[in-house]
C-alpha cells in the first residue's frame, strides 16, 4: 500500500483527509483506487482519461514527469504528493462549498414554512436565531454542522466546492437573520399580518437563491463593494 | 387554522411554480420569435461573466457534454460583461444561464442558474439528438 497526499483544495471530495491509502503498483493504478474511493474528485484530476494539466505528481519529490509518468512503478509505502501548478497568477484559494449553502438554505425555508403552517413564531426565532449566530462564528452554524457531520460522510448530499468568497452569502445569511428577527418581533407584538408576510420574504429569497442560483443578499454585498462601503471590501472572484 | 395555512402555503408554492413556469414559456416563445440564423448543428449559447462564481463549474460541465457528445452540437459562450446586447437579446437576467437552439436556430430550452450536463444532454435528445 502507498499513500497519496491530498492537497487542500480537493480535501472536500475525500472527507476532509489529507492523506489517503491506495493500493497499486504503479501511478496510474494508484490514482485509479483513489478515484475508486472517492469517485467525486475523478473530474478534478482527470479530463477524460488525461490527467489535467495544472495537476502535478510527485513521488518522493521527484515529478513523476522526469520519471515514467502514469506508469511510474510505486512500492509499498512510497508516497505520492498532487500539487496544483500555478500558472499566470495564483489560483484563487477562496472555496465555498455550494453544497453546504444549499443545505442551509433547504433547513431555513422548511421551518420558516413549518413555523407559519403551525403559526409558531417560537420555531422561526429558532431559526433567526441560527441564522444569526451562523453569520457571527461560521463554525457554530447549526445547518452546515450537519451538513458536514451527517449528510456529507452519508453520502447523502456530495460537496460541491467552487472559487467564491464566504463574506457576500455571510452577509446575505445575517441580513436574512435580521428580517426573520424582525418578523418575530412583529408577531409577538401582535402583527401576524407583516410578521409572516416578512418570514415569506426570506423564504422567497432563500428559493431564488436555492433553486435557480441567484443570492439576493450577495448582490446587495458586491454593489455596496463597488460603492466603497466600509466592511465590504470582497469584490467577485474573477 | 393549521389546515387554512398549509392550504395557504401550497397555494402560494404552486402559484410561484406557475408563474416560474409561464415566464420560462414566455420567455422561450419570445426567443423562438426573434431566432437566430440557422446553423448546420444544434448550438448550446452559454451565458456568463467573470463575477459569476457558478460561472466556471457551468464551463466545466458544458465542456464534459461537448467532448462526450463528440461535437455534435456547437457550444458558444456569451460573456454577459462584454456583450451586453447579446445577454440583453436573449433576455438574460442571471447567471449562468444555458440556451439550446436547434439547427434551425429557433430556442428550445432555456435553463437559469447552474445546470448539470445530464439534463443538458436530456434536452439534445428531446430535439432528436444522439450521444
Amino acid at each position: 500500500m502507498a499513500t497519496i497526499r491530498i492537497p487542500a483544495p480537493l480535501r472536500p471530495y475525500t472527507n476532509n483527509q489529507s492523506s489517503v491509502t491506495v493500493s497499486g503498483d504503479s501511478v496510474s493504478a494508484a490514482l485509479a483506487d483513489l478515484n475508486r474511493q472517492y469517485p467525486d474528485l475523478q473530474p478534478h484530476l482527470f479530463d477524460g482519461e488525461k490527467l489535467r494539466s495544472f495537476v502535478n505528481l510527485y513521488l518522493d519529490k521527484q515529478d513523476i514527469a522526469q520519471l515514467q509518468g502514469l506508469n511510474t512503478p510505486i512500492a509499498e509505502g512510497d508516497t505520492l504528493l498532487i500539487i496544483p501548478s500555478i500558472a499566470g497568477g495564483a489560483p484563487s484559494k477562496r472555496k465555498v462549498d455550494q453544497s453546504a449553502l444549499k443545505v442551509n438554505q433547504a433547513f431555513i425555508i422548511t421551518l420558516l414554512l413549518l413555523a407559519f403552517v403551525l403559526d409558531t413564531a417560537w420555531l422561526a426565532a429558532f431559526v433567526a436565531a441560527v441564522m444569526l449566530l451562523g453569520t457571527a462564528v461560521p463554525a457554530l452554524s447549526l445547518f452546515k454542522r450537519i451538513y458536514q457531520h451527517l449528510l456529507k460522510p452519508a453520502g447523502v448530499v456530495k460537496p460541491h466546492v467552487i472559487s467564491d468568497n464566504p463574506e457576500p452569502h455571510r452577509f446575505a445569511q445575517g441580513f436574512g437573520g435580521v428580517v426573520v428577527t424582525l418578523a418575530v418581533l412583529l408577531l409577538w407584538a401582535g402583527q401576524p399580518f407583516w410578521g409572516w408576510a416578512l418570514v415569506w420574504l426570506v423564504v422567497g429569497l432563500a428559493a431564488l437563491n436555492l433553486f435557480l442560483g441567484f443570492c439576493a443578499g450577495c448582490f446587495v454585498y458586491y454593489q455596496l463593494s463597488r460603492l466603497g462601503a466600509p466592511g465590504f471590501t470582497r469584490k467577485p472572484i474573477r | 387554522m393549521m389546515i387554512e395555512r398549509l392550504l395557504l402555503t401550497l397555494l402560494i408554492i404552486g402559484l410561484s411554480l406557475a408563474v416560474y413556469g409561464l415566464g420560462r414559456w414566455l420567455h422561450l416563445r419570445r426567443l423562438e420569435r426573434s431566432a437566430a440564423p440557422q446553423a448546420e448543428r444544434p448550438t448550446l449559447l452559454y451565458f456568463a461573466s467573470d463575477a459569476c462564481a457558478a460561472c466556471p463549474t457551468q464551463a466545466r460541465y458544458l465542456e464534459q457534454l461537448a467532448q462526450s457528445w463528440h461535437g455534435r452540437f456547437h457550444l458558444q459562450k456569451i460573456d454577459a460583461d462584454r456583450e451586453p446586447d447579446k445577454a440583453a437579446q436573449y433576455k438574460v437576467f442571471t447567471l449562468p444561464t444555458t440556451i439550446l437552439l436547434d439547427a434551425q436556430g429557433v430556442a428550445r430550452s432555456i435553463n437559469y442558474g447552474l445546470t448539470h450536463s445530464h439534463k443538458l444532454a436530456q434536452q439534445l435528445e428531446t430535439i432528436g439528438m444522439q450521444p
